[in-house]
């Protein structure tokens, strides 16, 4: 079982059945039922959603093999793969759960080191935390040793990559954590005197409390694990339980199909009008949707080239910056506080986010409200890929009410590659008036965003609540 | 003729320690716009004093030729020039002074001709007429006598000026600190920052939170942080990228400089310029501690032939070949920072508007020692 739990991820995507076929036509039926709304109601968006309708069927009908979609990400999952299965085996030794966290970060220097830290100063972190941050809970966890009985070893593997962040990024952790359950289903028995529709929800929300020790849910997930436990609500007791966890298999395969990967193959298609020749194009950090614009945007042979600036301590920004100079694409790289000398030459500015909330802000890596802003200084339109699965009903008005604790000691380690070289700071937990903030995310106000492309239509940040409101309704 | 020999050997001593000058500040063994301007002003005091001339005028030019050659070995190090103006400044001085009590009718004629006159002529033309008339009164000798030991003297008080920069800049923090302020500082690896914050301390408690200027002097930057902490100031080191979501809560930013330009804009280390405005978008006061030998008499014309650009290694490790050869990667080292991203420079003559720095430099350059 073990195992199972460790291939999953590294499984192709199933090619669809005709149940998901139909599942998905009704969707996307819906899908344009509530465009056809939104269409009233965003009038500006009226066209790209009606674009966006016609590419998300051509994409119904042409039906390419998922694996087509992204291969790079494919690879992404098979690198992770590797990592995964490592503790898979550890954990089948241990029998049944993972003691030894060593397989999975060694790969990730940084949070090998972070891991460390928390581990020996458990306690230390709570004496160490910054006051204005007081209220968010560092949850960062170093092991599964005790992880309860029940916890499936997918879970427990998944765990340990959100951990370390081997799995990072709120499509990639949402598409892992949708994964994990639909193998959570697969092995799931409903237990004597009791249905699958009432047990499995509380099955599954212990697994995901454990998932809630590495990180904090992302907004993906959490509408997604809603979505989940609706439709487990919804499985009539009349049919067998084997036909139910096939059934919820199918669906949770054709949400992801639906809600990410035709998503972000619609926004793609869309945001690669925004690109045209000569254009210097600057980013932050990495998105997987702008990193598909940009590769799609050279398939087509404009010429254009990339800015991206990254920051630490998790330089995202470098695998992007990778993926895209292997493509051939002309590429620059620079660090957040070489913002200002090289905005002079940008001529538009792409983002991708963590959420979008129902105010029109964007949640998104800490650093993008810079970017944002200093472009909306300089009157570079600043556009947003986001799949509208990240849209939250949630409304915050500042980054500090809300927002993830990354380990302070990362701030410690000041190498730039992935060899830990602690600095000056490395005894820092011994001077009671020094404290390192590292938080993860900031919030990017409305008034800095031109324009959001999600998969129905492109948008003013004011109009997600529009969005929100017909899918909540449908 | 064993003079002759003894002061030849003087000024081969003295070549060979410009020399030396030179290839220090080019190979930037001497670093910070601090350390170049007292090493500056320690060398024009030995030139100076070294130097002999039958005519101010001629000392003015010595000078004026050593100025270009150090601005040429480094021309963006502003402090460099910017002492060597106020030397020239000095000089000029010093020997109109002496013009003006030694020739007793000049004295009774100038008022005349400045009261009105030189409200209305700019100082190019003041400046040729003054010349002139200084070269025709011919009496060099004797005033070249009456005027090396107050030159020498001058630089002299300059150089105590710059040592005691930091206590005069630093003095002014209770009137910008008040209980309980959170402090951001943009530029930790500036020592009129620390100086300043650590006095500040000693009168007032409040928290710092220190942004790492990542990659440039990074260590620099967390050896800052433990100095503040070990003086018992609550320190908070954050990244870069984290200084919009905490500016809301900010009282101050207070920043080093590099340089002051003439028209009060900045150069200040990477990231300062993005920071400055996100402050500005949270409406909080941006206040820049600033010696005046940084301010320089240059207006910003072509920012980008001021900012410096450096290790690239330090973004992206050599290492990484496959990437690096692909990949363009930049390292500004400094920033420009227009005057209206700050709200107030403090001095150690005290706090000025941005705005008002112009006077300040036509108080302490004369315009035509504005190019060297």
């Amino acid at each position: 079982m073990p195992e199972l739990s460790a291939k999953v991820a590294l499984a192709p995507l199933g090619t669809p059945t005709t149940k998901g076929q139909q599942q998905r036509g009704k969707d996307n039926n819906n899908a344009e039922a509530q465009e056809a709304k939104a269409q009233r109601k965003a009038g500006k968006a009226e066209k790209a959603a009606r674009r966006a309708a016609r590419v998300s069927e051509q994409g119904k009908s042409n039906k390419p093999p998922p694996e087509a979609v992204a291969p790079a990400r494919v690879q992404s999952q098979a690198k992770q793969g590797r990592t995964v299965s490592g503790a898979g085996n550890a954990s089948s030794g241990g029998g049944g759960s993972t003691n030894s966290v060593g397989n999975v970060t060694a790969g990730n220097a940084i949070s090998a080191l972070t891991t460390q830290g928390t581990a020996i100063h458990g306690t230390d972190i709570l004496d160490k935390r910054v006051g204005l941050f007081k209220h968010l809970e560092i949850t960062r966890r170093s092991g599964t040793a005790d992880a309860a009985k029940d916890i499936h070893p997918a879970i427990l593997a998944l765990t340990l990559q959100f951990a370390s962040y081997t799995v990072i990024g709120s499509s990639a952790r949402c598409r892992a954590t949708l994964r994990a359950f639909q193998t959570v289903i697969k092995d799931y028995r409903t237990p004597a005197g009791t249905t699958l529709s009432r047990n499995l929800t509380n099955h599954l929300s212990r697994q995901i409390d454990f998932l809630k020790t590495a990180r904090p849910l992302s907004i993906t997930m959490g509408n997604a694990i809603r979505w989940l436990k609706q439709e487990i609500s919804v499985v009539s007791i009349d049919i067998s339980d084997d036909q139910a966890r096939e059934s919820l298999m199918e669906k949770i395969e054709t949400y992801i199909r639906d809600k990410i990967e035709v998503a972000d193959r619609v926004i793609v298609q869309s945001a690669v009008k925004q690109i045209s020749k000569g254009d210097v194009i600057l980013t932050f950090s990495r998105s997987a949707v702008v990193e598909q614009v940009f590769l799609e945007a050279n398939l087509r042979g404009i010429e254009f080239s990339v800015v991206v600036v990254d920051t630490r301590p998790f330089y995202e920004g470098k695998e992007m910056v990778r993926r895209l100079s292997n493509a051939g694409l002309r590429c620059e790289y620079v660090l957040i506080s070489g913002l200002s000398y090289v905005l002079n030459d940008i001529t538009s500015v792409f983002l991708g986010a963590h959420a979008v909330l129902s105010n029109g802000q964007l949640y998104s890596r800490v650093g993008t409200a810079l970017v944002a802003m200093s472009a909306k200084r300089k009157n570079i339109p600043v556009i947003v890929c986001c799949e509208s699965i990240k849209f939250s009903n949630r409304v915050q008005l500042d980054s500090v009410t809300f927002n993830e604790l990354g380990s302070p000691d990362d701030l410690m380690n000041i190498s730039i590659d992935s060899a830990p070289k602690p600095g000056p700071l490395k005894n820092w937990r011994d001077l009671p008036n020094l404290k390192l903030l590292n938080i993860l995310y900031d919030l990017t106000p409305p008034e800095y965003i031109k324009k959001i492309v999600t998969e129905v239509g492109s948008l003013p940040p004011s109009s997600v609540p529009v969005i929100i409101r017909e899918y909540n309704s449908a | 003729m064993l003079a002759a020999g003894a002061h030849i050997s003087k000024e081969k001593d003295l070549n060979a320690h410009i020399e030396a000058f030179v290839a220090q500040i080019k190979r930037r063994q001497i670093q910070g716009s601090y350390n170049v301007a007292l090493a500056t002003s320690q060398l024009l005091l030995r030139v100076v004093s070294a130097a002999r001339w039958t005519h101010v005028d001629q000392l003015v030019t010595q000078i004026k030729v050593l100025g270009k050659r150090l601005q040429s070995a480094q021309p963006r190090e502003l402090a460099c020039g910017n002492i060597i103006r106020r030397v020239l400044a000095l000089i000029r001085e010093e020997s109109e002074d002496t013009n003006d009590s030694e020739s007793g009718d000049g004295a009774i004629n100038s008022p005349l001709i400045t009261s009105m006159f030189s409200l209305l002529s700019t100082n190019d033309e003041y400046g040729p007429n003054r010349q002139s008339q200084s070269l025709c009164d011919g009496t060099g000798r004797s005033i070249k006598k009456d005027l090396k030991p107050y030159i020498i003297e001058g630089i002299q008080e300059l150089i105590d000026e710059l040592r005691s920069i930091d206590e005069s800049i630093a003095s002014m923090g209770v009137e910008m600190i008040h209980e309980n302020e959170t402090i951001l500082t943009p530029t930790p690896n500036s020592r009129t920052v620390l100086k300043f914050l650590l006095r500040t301390a000693q009168k007032r408690k409040f928290t710092v939170l220190v942004v790492e200027v990542f990659p440039n002097d990074v260590e620099k930057t967390h050896e800052f942080a433990l100095k503040l902490a070990e003086a018992g100031i609550e320190t908070t080191v954050i990244t870069d990228a984290m200084v919009y979501s905490i500016m809301g809560r900010v009282g101050k930013v207070i920043l080093g400089t590099h340089a002051v330009l003439a028209n009060g804009g900045l150069l200040a280390s990477a990231g300062a310029a993005m920071i400055c405005q996100c402050a500005n978008v949270h409406r909080t006061p941006v206040v820049v501690c600033t010696g005046l030998y940084k301010l320089s008499p240059m207006y910003p014309f072509d920012i980008e032939s001021l900012i410096e650009v450096g290790d690239t290694g330090k973004v992206l490790e050599f290492e990484d070949g496959s990437l690096v050869d692909k990949v363009n990667v930049v390292n500004p080292l400094y920033d420009y920072v227009p005057p209206e991203s700050v709200d107030l420079c403090i001095t150690n003559m005290g706090g000025y508007s941005p705005n008002f720095m112009y006077r300040l430099v036509l108080d302490h350059y004369r315009q035509e020692d504005t190019t060297l």
